[in-house]
């Protein structure tokens, strides 16, 4: 072989070898699109183009005041990917990146931050946790951190939002409010869960990287529709005063939970609805939804529905006499005995009802029913007593009404139920019985929703329900109104009578494990409505557990709670005028223009027909001494107009 | 021997048309690889097909002037554009700037300048001037030691950086000097020792041992026992397994993390669960998904939004894959290959050996970028960062094969008058 030749073979191989490795990579395409090409091209659609949810956004959620009660946030969490980071600038950048973690995120020390960094990336941990539910503004500090700058391929920096259910006024309502959880919905967020979560839509999305998809068009396959924003029936203000009233008494008398709902009377809506449950540490919080949930024997409470039923029934009238004796009334075996332990003697109706006498409302009911207690039974039936309030709320607990035929029915059954025990209700049941006798009669429903509303316009109005329109006759009704505002003036709730808004509702305490021989429970509450002459607002405090030696009857723990709540709404509720005088505290106490003038050293002027309360502030201003009786204006004063005043006597008021 | 009258007559044409039809094909897949219908303008240079267009355009006035200069001065100058090339490999270790983990980059103003792209052309320029310069006879080892040192000093230079791939580049000179009469033992060792390393990665460096002590026994007998092969087939056996041994300590310490996991994954040792493979995996379903005659221009959805890696750049030949299917992915590997052979015909009929050597070259990393880089993109090689001439996304790169090419285009017009 010459030399030109040989070198020219080498040439053709070279060329050759072009040629050979061409052909290589033309077979290895020809392969790739015909033979795997069916399998590729699936694969290409399935991975690469998918319809991908689109999240419809969820409604909030507003006082009827206009507050926000719960709305979405997003937030971010972190997490980092040591692994993709090039290891000259890791180990050149982490204690940097530990440093700036130390210092913005705290919890950990730099050093401990690095030692984690570098631990995790020898473990090949490609998720390591930095930070959850950061804000954007915080994200993007830590986005400018040493090694995070890199982004999300050189420098690992893991980004994943997620929506937030905030509820800017805290703690208030938690319960009430609720959460939204894939697979348990409470309280309103799980109740209107359907008018506020929207319809997801869906877009048609490509893959553009491990877990980036971008939408292919500018519009969606289906269109996402955004949820509805709900208006409460909650009262942001309402809401705040009865939170704190019932919290400080659960501090005070050291109670397990209880609950306060405060009920607009003629519409049923619940203009504020607390539960608060002691923790270990003896603090309390938003723990359960007790006056939807929890289902207990009232006690006195429920002596409203016997006294109604024997009035109904015309077995007995409010003056009708009833032997109290002495405190003890013995009925097979079985002893009831008043709180007083020796009883009022004779007493009306009203009295026994007022003083929350046992022995005088279960003797009325044992001696007019025991032959026909189905007559009493069905009353309480025909009232509707008997059924679930049906709340969009889940978790109601069931009401329960013992009768006759019931394996449990005995002979105690009657005389129990007439004082509220053997029975079963909610706070919010009775609350609405309440109700319903401060709104005339008609009983109805208690109502969360408002209105739900797009983008502020409102879609859909609710309006109240009425469960029924008359719960017994007018003239028993007016009766019933009297006893309850009688509990106030001369019965259990005396305590309640000086309040600036007048009060009508009845005590309840009741003994919560008295079939056994431990150290006795109680459940105090107070079921009322104000102002008692034109009611508007009904509410139940109901206070489980109180600290024994702290106090536990109804007049002492729960009944203050209900005078502050009323006071408190009352007085910052525009009101309609009473029409009736209704106790000093309700009148103007400030003077006014023609204010009479009443000096030591000067005539008392005719003080005839001026307001009373008015009059009294006057007075006890200068330092006098007052003893007045009645309501309203004066009637009769003494010494007489034009008597010259010392200063220090006593000056006698009547109104009327 | 002609009158050089007109330099432009002299020239070939046929390389001229191919390189521009290949780079204007590129431009057209890059804007194809990064379009997306909001943004359509053509001239928007904040996008890569609006800077690749500048590049472009540069080129030609770049071509025009390396034509325009004396044919001399590429063989004059060869040396000293070999050691300013040098420096600025080491310059950019020095003071480059890092991008994405390599510290490869000049920046200067907006732009960033590759030193290892332009330091293909200044090594084959000063291999040709030192196998031209007196006859060379590279059977000899100082001939060949010589020859390699001008090789391998760039890619021990690169290496570093770090950027394997562009150093693997330069094995490709190992063809040249082939040509120029190195004695094809080197390739078969080179091959041998790439096989054994495969092999040693994939089996057990103890069996493997075993296995090449039984085929050195199996050798012997086939030798019938000759005294005179004992010793080399010794020797070869002891340098194997010596060089088995020095498999693992290169592969797990010099190597980085990615390189391992490419090759892992390419040898089927490891399974790819953090997606490394995703690239080739996705490029595949890219040019899979075009068929026999592509989804048409503009038309293919796996190569946009970035959706593979460096789509433009090191995997833009899924573009073509996808958008013009089998019909345009042949056409193109047709037109590189007639490009190819053209160039070693050129090379084979210049007269001078410089001009000869520069121009097997310019065929050899041509040839080497294009096979790996579509290897890489069809799963036939690992994903080792290298363009495809003239059609990837890059000023350097472009600029740098541009200067490859039309020195030798006008070494190959100036031919007549190197005699």
């Amino acid at each position: 072989m010459n030399e030109s030749k040989y070198i020219q073979n080498r040439a053709y191989a070279v060329a050759g070898l072009f040629g050979v490795l061409a052909i290589a990579v033309l077979v290895k395409l020809f392969s790739i699109q015909f033979g795997e090409g069916k399998e590729l091209r699936a694969q290409a659609k399935q991975e690469v183009f998918k319809e991908k949810p689109v999240k419809a956004e969820r409604g909030n959620i507003y006082s009827t005041d206009g507050h926000l009660l719960a709305t979405t946030m997003p937030v971010y969490d972190v997490h980092f990917d040591p692994v993709t980071v090039p290891s000259d600038s890791f180990s050149l950048r982490v204690n940097d990146l530990a440093q700036n973690l130390a210092q913005f995120l705290g919890g950990k020390s730099q050093r401990e931050w690095a030692k984690t960094l570098i631990y995790e990336r020898s473990q090949g941990n490609r998720y390591v946790a930095i930070a959850n539910d950061l804000t954007y503004s915080q994200v993007q500090t830590l986005k400018s951190f040493p090694i995070f700058n890199y982004g999300r391929f050189s420098g690992g920096f893991v980004l994943e939002q997620k929506n937030y259910r905030k509820m800017p006024l805290g703690k208030i309502a938690e319960r009430t409010i609720g959460r939204q959880r894939r697979y348990s919905a409470t309280g309103l967020e799980g109740a209107f869960d359907p008018v506020l979560a929207g319809k997801d839509g869906a877009r048609l999305k490509q893959k553009v990287s491990n877990n980036n998809w971008k939408p292919v068009t500018d519009y969606f396959e289906v269109e996402p529709q955004d949820g509805y924003d709900i208006v409460t029936t909650l009262n942001a203000r309402m809401q705040d005063i009865v939170h704190h009233e019932l919290l400080k008494a659960l501090y005070q008398f050291e109670a397990d939970h209880g609950c306060a709902v405060l009920m607009e009377t003629k519409t049923g809506a619940i203009r504020a609805i607390a539960n608060l449950g002691r923790t270990e540490e003896g603090t309390y919080f938003e723990k359960r939804n007790y006056a939807v949930w929890e289902s207990t024997e009232p006690g006195s409470t429920f002596k409203l529905v016997s006294v109604m039923a024997a009035l109904e029934d015309g077995v007995a009238d409010t003056n009708t006499v009833v032997d109290t004796e002495n405190g003890v009334f013995t009925i097979y075996g079985k002893k009831v005995r008043d709180s007083n332990k020796k009883g009022y003697g004779l007493a009306t109706v009203k009295t026994a009802f007022e003083k929350s006498s046992n022995v005088g409302i279960v003797k009325l009911i044992h001696q007019n029913y025991q032959n026909q207690p189905s007559r009493f039974v069905d009353r309480l039936y025909t009232l509707g007593l008997h059924r679930k309030l049906d709340l969009p709320i889940k978790g109601e607990g069931k009401p329960l009404i013992p009768k006759p035929g019931d394996p449990s029915w005995s002979g105690l059954s009657l005389p129990w139920m007439a004082y509220g025990y053997q029975v079963s209700f909610t706070p919010l049941q009775i609350l609405t019985l309440y109700n319903a006798v401060a709104n005339q009669g008609t009983m109805v429903k208690p109502r969360f929703l408002e209105a739900t509303r797009k983008h502020g316009k409102v879609m859909e109005k609710t309006s109240p329900e009425v469960l029924n329109p008359a719960i017994c006759s007018e003239e028993t009704l007016k009766k019933l109104q009297l006893m309850l505002e009688g509990v106030v003036q001369n019965g259990t709730a005396q305590n309640l009578k000086n309040s600036r808004v007048a009060l009508a509702g009845k005590t309840g305490t009741c003994q919560l494990n008295y079939w056994k021989n431990e150290t006795k429970d109680y459940q105090a509450s107070f079921a009322g409505y104000f102002p008692a002459d034109n009611p508007q607002y009904s509410c139940i405090v109901v206070i489980n557990k109180p600290n024994y030696t702290k106090g536990y009857y109804g007049s002492t723990v729960a009944a203050p709670v209900f005078k502050h709540i009323a006071e408190r709404v009352y007085s910052s509720v525009p009101m309609p005028k009473p029409t009736r005088a209704s106790g000093l505290a309700l009148a103007d106490a400030s003077p006014g223009p023609d204010q009479p003038k009443i000096k030591p050293g000067e005539k008392i002027p005719n003080l005839k027909g001026h307001n009373g309360a008015a009059i009294l502030s006057e007075l006890e201003n200068r330092g006098f001494k007052v003893k007045i009786s009645g309501n309203g204006k004066i009637q009769w004063q003494y010494p007489p107009a034009g008597t010259l005043l010392k200063g220090n006597e006593l000056i006698e008021l009547k109104l009327g | 021997m002609r009158e050089n009258t007109n330099i432009f007559q002299n020239i070939d044409w046929l390389s001229i048309l191919l390189f521009f039809t290949l780079v204007l094909m590129g431009w057209g897949n890059i804007y194809a690889a990064v379009f997306n219908a909001e943004s359509n303008s053509i001239i928007d240079f904040s996008e890569r097909y609006g800077k690749q267009l500048l590049w472009i355009i540069t080129t030609v006035f770049l071509a025009i002037l390396i034509i325009l200069i004396d044919g001399s001065v590429y063989s004059t100058l060869a040396y000293p554009i070999y050691l300013v090339s040098m420096l600025s490999l080491l310059g950019v270790l020095l003071f480059g700037k890092e991008i994405s983990g390599a510290r490869s980059w000049f920046v200067l103003g907006g732009f960033s300048i590759q030193p290892s792209e332009f330091a293909k052309f200044a090594t084959a320029l000063a291999l040709g001037r030192f196998l031209s310069t007196k006859p060379r006879d590279l059977t000899r080892f100082k001939n060949q030691l010589s020859a390699f040192i001008i090789i391998f000093l760039p890619a021990l230079l690169i290496i570093p950086q770090p950027d394997p791939g562009s150093a693997l580049v330069y094995a490709a000179f190992i063809l040249v000097l082939y040509r120029e009469g190195l004695s094809p033992a080197y390739i078969f060792i080179g091959f041998s020792l790439a096989i054994l390393f495969i092999l040693s990665l994939l089996i057990d460096p103890l069996y493997l041992t075993v296995a090449l002590a039984m085929l050195a026994l199996i050798i012997w007998f086939i030798t019938r026992h000759a005294k005179r092969f004992i010793w080399r087939i010794i020797i070869i056996f002891g340098i194997c397994a010596a060089f088995i041994q020095t498999v693992d300590y290169t592969f797990n310490n010099l190597l980085e993390d990615r390189h391992r996991n490419r090759i892992n994954i390419l040898l089927g040792k490891a399974d790819d669960p953090q997606g490394i493979g995703y690239n080739t995996n996705q490029s595949m379903i890219a040019i899979g998904s075009g068929g026999f005659s592509g989804k048409g221009y503009l038309q293919g959805t796996q190569t946009k939004f970035d959706f593979v890696p460096e789509q433009s750049t090191d995997f833009i030949f899924c573009t073509v894959g996808e958008e013009w299917g089998f019909l345009g992915s042949t056409l193109l590997i047709l037109l590189f290959t007639i490009f190819f052979f053209r160039l070693v015909f050129l090379a084979e009929r210049q007269k001078s050996t410089f001009a000869r050597v520069y121009g097997y070259s310019v065929a050899a990393i041509l040839f080497f970028h294009f096979t790996i880089n579509i290897a890489m993109t069809i799963g036939l090689a690992p994903v080792i960062g290298i363009p495809l001439p003239f059609f990837s996304y890059g000023g350097s790169s472009l600029w740098g094969f541009t200067i490859l090419l039309f020195i030798f285009l006008k070494l190959d017009a100036y031919r007549w008058q190197m005699l």
